[in-house]
Order: C-alpha cells, then sequence, then structure tokens
C-alpha cells in the first residue's frame, strides 16, 4: 500500500515538475529545531519535494512555477489524495521561511547544496523553484546523492551574498546571478 | 464596442509594494513602500477604461463564507482552461500564490501583482496576459 500511494503521488507529480523527491521522518533526526518539519506538521512520516527548472525564464519570479495554475492542481490533488486516506498534508511554498527547501531537497535525494547554499539539480542547476508537501502519510523515501555539484565555484565567483563558500547571507540574496551561471 | 467585464479577485490584503507603479519591495533593496486601497486602484484604471468596462472585485472574508468568491474564481480557471478546482480547503493557499487575479470577459490576464493603467488597457484591448513582474527578492 505504502508503495502504491509513493507511486500515485509521484506520478501525479511527475506530469508537472521535473524532479521530485521523498524524504522520510527518520531523515530529519539531526535537522536544527528551527527548520524542523514538525514544526509545521507534528505527526509528519514524509516530505515530499519537487521541482521544475526555469533556466530560460526571463519574465516569472525567482522562485515561482512557471505553469502556477497547473503546478496548484497538481499539488492540491496530491493532497486530496493523502487526505482521502486519512493523513493531513501541508503544501510549503517556496517563498517559506520556517523551513528549508534546500535542506529538504538533499534529504529527498533530488539535489545537491551549493557553494551558494541552494539547491543544485541534475539538468536544472541553480534554476529551479522548490515546494513541498509534508505529511502524515509514509511514503518510500528516496537516497540523498551526490556529484551533481562540480564544484565549479562560478556561482560562489558571481554570488554578491557568498563571501565564504557555504555562508550565504539570504538577506542580500536575489539577484538570480547564479542561476544564470551554473554549468549543471 | 461590447462593454469588457474585468474581475478582480483579491488576496488578503492590498499592497502595491513591488508593483510596477510604486517600486516599492520588502527586500533591502532600498526603494519606498506605498500601500493603495482598491478603490484608488479601481480610480487610476477607470483613467484609461472608463466606458469601456465594467468591474467587478472581490474579496474574501474571515468572518462570512466565501461562495460566490469561491464559484466566481472556479467560472474564471474553467473559462481559463486550467484543471485546477478552488475550495474552502485549499482557497487561502490559492490566494497565497496568485493574487491578485485579474480576469477580463472570464479570462486570466493577470497574477501576482496589480498591473498599472497602461498595461491592462493593453491586456484589455489585446486579450493577452500580463507577464509576471519579476521581483528582486
Amino acid at each position: 500500500m505504502i508503495d502504491q500511494n509513493t507511486n500515485t503521488v509521484k506520478s501525479i507529480l511527475n506530469n508537472i515538475f521535473d524532479s521530485v523527491g521523498i524524504a522520510d521522518k527518520e531523515s530529519f533526526k539531526n535537522a536544527p529545531d528551527k527548520y524542523h518539519p514538525k514544526n509545521i506538521l507534528e505527526g509528519f512520516e514524509s516530505v515530499i519535494v519537487y521541482a521544475q527548472g526555469n533556466k530560460n525564464s526571463s519574465e516569472q519570479d525567482m522562485g515561482s512555477f512557471s505553469d502556477l495554475w497547473g503546478s496548484l492542481a497538481a499539488q492540491n490533488e496530491v493532497v486530496k489524495f493523502l487526505e482521502s486516506l486519512g493523513y493531513k498534508s501541508i503544501v510549503i511554498s517556496g517563498n517559506s521561511r520556517s523551513v528549508s527547501l534546500v535542506q529538504m531537497g538533499i534529504l529527498a535525494g533530488i539535489g545537491e547544496l551549493s557553494p551558494v547554499n541552494s539547491l543544485v539539480i541534475k539538468g536544472l542547476g541553480l534554476a529551479a523553484s522548490l515546494a513541498a508537501i509534508i505529511t502524515e502519510a509514509p511514503l518510500i523515501p528516496d537516497e540523498e546523492i551526490t556529484g551533481v555539484c562540480i564544484k565549479c565555484m562560478k556561482c560562489l565567483n558571481v554570488c554578491p551574498a557568498t563571501e565564504v563558500a557555504y555562508q550565504r547571507n539570504p538577506e542580500k540574496c536575489g539577484c538570480g546571478k547564479c542561476r544564470n551561471i551554473c554549468p549543471v | 464596442m461590447d462593454k469588457k467585464y474585468i474581475q478582480i479577485f483579491e488576496g488578503k490584503q492590498i499592497d502595491s509594494s513591488c508593483s510596477s507603479t510604486s517600486g516599492g519591495c520588502s527586500c533591502s533593496c532600498g526603494t519606498s513602500t506605498t500601500a493603495v486601497t482598491i478603490d484608488e486602484l479601481l480610480k487610476k484604471y477607470l483613467t484609461v477604461l472608463d466606458g469601456i468596462t465594467n468591474f467587478n472585485v472581490y474579496k474574501i472574508s474571515d468572518k462570512q463564507d466565501n461562495d460566490e468568491f469561491i464559484n466566481k474564481l472556479n467560472e474564471v480557471l474553467h473559462k481559463s482552461g486550467e484543471k485546477l478546482i478552488v475550495d474552502n480547503t485549499n482557497l487561502e493557499f490559492v490566494l497565497s500564490q496568485s493574487a491578485p487575479i485579474i480576469a477580463v470577459d472570464g479570462k486570466i490576464i493577470s497574477i501576482k501583482n496589480y498591473p498599472d493603467e497602461k498595461q491592462l488597457y493593453d491586456a484589455v484591448m489585446t486579450g493577452n496576459k500580463i507577464p509576471v513582474k519579476k521581483s528582486c527578492c
């Protein structure tokens, strides 16, 4: 049943998003309390993370999905599906400051930490919009991945918010230069 | 020419910060924030659209049911060819990602920010969507 539920969730999201991964509760055992998913949903069992690439977008907001209505419909469908099974689920949007979507993406196996503290995703580089669903549903987790970031440091060289690798100042983030320069 | 019918679906608050007219933003970019009421915004729109449009503004309420808001929004989504169906359980989330939503003759032409008068006029006349303004943060 968990297999089936996991496949259903991924199937819905894969129609819209470029990358989908799942982290289980156990993955977060060392997560900082401040950004822990349990603060959003105490009885959570899984976190579903999904990303959409937008390397070529010049018009959309940083962090937003290009097909907004399609992405909302897919997220809504997943939430309704899980609720029909009795599991509460909460959508975490890309502009949430209550959790770390980057950390969730790493634990869900969809990417790796870049030197500017954003998520590098295979084929999408740093130009991806992220969101997540925190759910009470037990789902099959994905393994974390390595080797996505090639450590070229191009993002670090252009980033005005990061003087030292992996120590970005979030208040200065937002120019988008890293998105365009990442070769991944 | 038949009058165009413009529907505006507001989110929880109206704030022209990060709009193309005020240039205000909540990030540290240094520009100022100016909040305007929906009535003030409609006056601006009517300076270029008076006589050729009818407006209807829908607001959500914490105190009353939002059935009319939801029904009208679903009509617009359906006419715009979208699969999403809004209900009381997802309304707040949907609006947090898309409001304000502006439709002309039942089809969505703008989301996430209030366009200036010229942008709205052009969209009304051509039927083209207004691009989502890239925010600085």
